[in-house]
């Protein structure tokens, strides 16, 4: 997991300067959420839903085992591993993670529904999309 | 459970921040349009 969040905190400056604000969802409480935040020395804010109920209205689901423990998760965890360590997990270890850009009018204007656990979404692609909207 | 596509509208909810406020997405994405990012476990 941290390596994804290694990723994004590598992207939020360009993000930001694209006109994005960055909101990253956790199954955390606010507490564990801003501990999370104050490790990483996050600006973005954290969102706290430990019982997952963002994650349920974006239709973003518990993964099979294949999605949540297959060979490319672990060598994901590997990286994630060598970039930012790996601790003990809070929340939901089979759900699965994701990404969307939504416009000012509240219109899903991208999504990212990644096919394992470990699968990170293309923020060149994110960057170029929030630098077409106004 | 259904995906998400480009062009359907997002759910506008509201969720606890990192401070313990409450935050509505819909209040956000009308200032500036949103990254939500749904992370995997903590940890």
């Amino acid at each position: 997991m941290r390596g994804h969040v290694v990723d994004v905190h590598r992207e939020y400056p360009r993000l930001k300067q694209a006109g994005g604000e960055l909101l990253l969802v956790t199954m955390g409480t606010p507490q564990q959420a801003a501990m999370f935040r104050d490790k990483f020395q996050f600006e973005a804010t954290f969102l706290a839903d430990a019982q997952r109920q963002a994650y349920r209205a974006f239709g973003l689901e518990r993964g099979t085992m294949g999605q949540v423990l297959g060979p490319r998760v672990w060598l994901g965890l590997l990286k994630g591993m060598a970039r930012g360590g790996v601790g003990k997990p809070i929340g939901d270890v089979r759900q699965m993670p994701g990404a969307f850009v939504v416009d000012r009018q509240g219109i899903v204007r991208y999504t990212h529904y990644p096919s394992h656990q470990a699968e990170a979404p293309s923020y060149q692609e994110i960057v170029a999309l929030l630098e077409s909207l106004d | 459970m259904s995906k998400l596509r480009v062009a359907n509208a997002a759910p506008d909810l509201t969720l606890l921040d990192h401070t313990g406020r409450l935050i509505r997405l819909g209040e956000i994405w009308a200032r500036q349009p949103v990254v939500l990012l749904f992370l995997r476990h903590l940890g």
